[in-house]
């Protein structure tokens, strides 16, 4: 495994009860120092692929691991994975500086210092219960913790779901303002793109427990166009097209969001035009081929 | 680890010592006053002088023991109370101890710091167990205290209630209790259904264990005492009878006579229903020659034999449920 890899997962499959997969399948390699959005709708898997990767959760297929190691056997792995779990559960009667010296007893490499020049600064009380802090502030308080670790990745679940929009922002430049300075590797789940299409420079789609998508967001940009052009009835007409992911239809007109080959797509006739997509524009795109796939799948089980 | 078990659980030990203050300011005075009674009266010499003996002639301490009986034998009820009380120390500090954890969801929080998830819980459950068994060693010394006038005057230590509240017992019961409700927590993920689910089956392992297998630990003796040897068993040998009764020589029962023995005036005095007895059955008379009082007993002697018995399984049972309890938190998420 390359050292320049911070999460690596094979074949890896999680599943609750007897036939009910939280995630199935997972292949997806997160280089290091990247910002990556786990990006996927309600119930995809984003906080079970994370759970995973923090060893809080064991695989019943496949593998996953962090810096080359297994989370849900070498514990070690936890000083460098930074956590803050979905709604940022605290110990709510803990005031943040009993939160900072709860970290500095549980962990061997940890900067107080750090976690509590982040709170002053962000004018949070550090005396008062968490639980009569805002949730803004609570969140801020739960980076700060994550932070403190020196972690050399941060798993982020839903960080921004229960904030307000001045908040979010807040919280997103706080975060980005810490991880720029080092090299710390970020991945962070949300069920809006919205909210990380800025800051992240790599992707990770999920929907209904399956990898629909994952890579760098430029590469990702550049080998997706939207192409119309005059209304088609055979896709192979079109070359160097690696995956229709989205095709639309009018009585004159074909719309259609491809990948292209790793060649890229040859000159097109001139009744055609090529678009460049936008971050958003593919992710509805392949959440919309994903569902598509799983609804066809389940009337072809529904037909026999 | 220790400071986080204090700062987490320093309410729940402060509202622990409140409440052994509370029973202690009813223990202290009540337990002195019975005790100089008990002492003061004559019947502790009394008592003493019969050194534990079982057929001995009772009837000097009969009044004493009566009268002390009179004043004090309601307080044995209180004895009900300190029965529950380590299973209510066992529940409001193992239930919670994970399951609270997983309602608030902060098992995220405490799990994904520098030390592994079973560190964490053999250190809660170490430091948790020690301050436990602490309150549970003086909350026995205590009760033992208190319960001796009591127990020496009727029925004796290896008595269904008290034997249960004194010795070491109750630390074995305390521990497994809070096992118990570490274990049960980690199973339903909610501190008041582990609780609830704690409770009912502490009763039922406690009493399915007292009455089903303590009797069994140990096979009684049979101590036969003749009719006409003018003594009967001693109540205040502290032994734990199973059963007793009269037989005739030839081993058969006398149906309707518990104990009996003939007078210094040759009548039959004890306890029998009359017809059993007054068939012109003289104490001389021939059908009674040879009849004998009997009782099957566990002598108290084996008090110390039962707590240790008794301990060890609980104490087995505990090791069993923290295993269990470390298996199911490596499995939560």
């Amino acid at each position: 495994m390359p050292t320049d890899t911070a999460l690596e997962t094979a074949g890896l499959g999680k599943r609750y009860g007897r036939a009910n997969w939280a995630l199935r399948d997972c292949t997806l390699r997160l280089p290091t120092g990247r910002i990556a959005a786990l990006v996927g709708p309600n119930g995809a898997g984003k906080s079970t692929l994370l759970h995973l990767a923090v060893g809080l959760l064991r695989p019943e297929e496949g593998s996953v691991r962090i810096f080359g190691r297994d989370p849900s056997t070498d514990h070690g792995v936890l000083e460098d994975i930074g956590f803050v779990a979905q709604d940022t559960p605290l110990y709510r009667d803990f005031t943040p500086a009993e939160l900072v010296t709860l970290g500095r007893k549980l962990n061997k490499k940890w900067d107080s210092a750090l976690a509590l020049d982040r709170l002053a600064q962000l004018d949070i009380p550090s005396n008062r219960a968490v639980g009569k802090l805002s949730g803004g502030q609570r969140a801020q308080v739960a980076l700060a913790l994550a932070l403190a670790k020196r972690p050399r990745i941060l798993l982020l679940d839903e960080p921004i779901a229960s904030l307000d929009p001045l908040a979010r922002h807040e919280f997103m430049q706080t975060l980005m303002g810490a991880v720029s300075e080092t090299d710390t590797t970020v991945l962070l789940s949300s069920h809006l793109l919205a909210d990380l299409e800025r800051a992240c420079d790599y992707l990770i789609v999920l929907q209904k427990a399956h990898v629909q998508l994952s890579g760098d967001v430029d590469e990702l940009l550049e080998r997706h166009r939207t192409l119309i052009g005059p209304r088609i009835t055979d896709e192979a007409a079109i070359p160097g097209v690696a995956q229709f992911v989205r095709t639309s239809h009018t009585d004159r007109q074909s719309t259609l969001l491809v990948r292209t080959a790793e060649s890229g797509l040859p000159a097109l006739s001139d009744d055609w035009r090529s678009l460049e997509v936008s971050l958003e524009d593919l992710v509805l795109a392949y959440l919309a081929a994903g569902s598509n796939t799983a609804a066809r799948a389940a009337r072809e089980v529904a037909a026999r | 680890m220790i400071w986080l078990t204090w700062r987490q659980h320093r309410k729940q030990f402060l509202y622990t010592l409140l409440a052994i203050a509370v029973v202690a300011a009813v223990m202290l005075p009540t337990g002195l006053s019975m005790r100089h009674t008990f002492v003061n009266s004559g019947l502790a010499a009394c008592i003493a002088k019969l050194g534990g003996t079982q057929a001995v002639l009772t009837e000097n301490c009969q009044q004493l023991s009566e009268n002390f009986g009179n004043q004090y034998n309601s307080l044995t009820f209180v004895g009900i109370l300190f029965v529950i009380l380590p299973v209510f120390v066992g529940i409001f500090y193992g239930a919670p101890l994970v399951a609270r954890e997983i309602e608030h969801g902060t098992h995220r929080f405490v799990w994904t710091q520098g030390i592994s998830r079973t560190r964490w819980a053999l250190g809660k459950f170490g430091i948790i167990g020690v301050a436990v068994a602490i309150i549970a060693v003086a909350y026995a010394l205590g009760v033992s205290w208190w319960f001796e006038p009591l127990v020496t005057n009727g029925g004796g230590r290896m008595g269904y209630v008290s034997f249960d509240v004194q010795g070491v017992v109750p630390i074995a019961y305390t521990l497994f209790a809070v096992a118990l409700g570490i274990f049960i927590g980690t199973l339903s993920r909610r501190v008041l259904p582990a609780m609830g689910i704690s409770l009912a089956a502490f009763i039922a392992i406690r009493v399915g264990i007292e009455w089903g297998a303590r009797q069994k630990y140990m096979s009684p003796e049979l101590a036969k005492v003749p009719i006409d040897s003018q003594a009967g068993f001693s109540q205040f040998a502290g032994d734990w009878v199973y059963g007793s009764g009269v037989d005739y020589a030839d081993g058969k029962p006398m149906v309707g006579v518990n104990a009996i023995h003939c007078s210094a005036n040759g009548n039959v005095s004890g306890s029998f229903t009359s017809s059993a007895v007054n068939r012109g059955d003289g104490c001389g008379s021939s059908a009674l020659n040879g009849a004998y009082d009997w009782q099957l007993y566990q002598p108290a002697s084996r008090f110390w034999d039962f707590q240790y018995i008794e301990s060890g399984i609980f104490l087995a049972l505990t090791a069993i449920l923290v295993w269990l309890a470390l298996n199911r938190i490596r499995r939560l998420s």
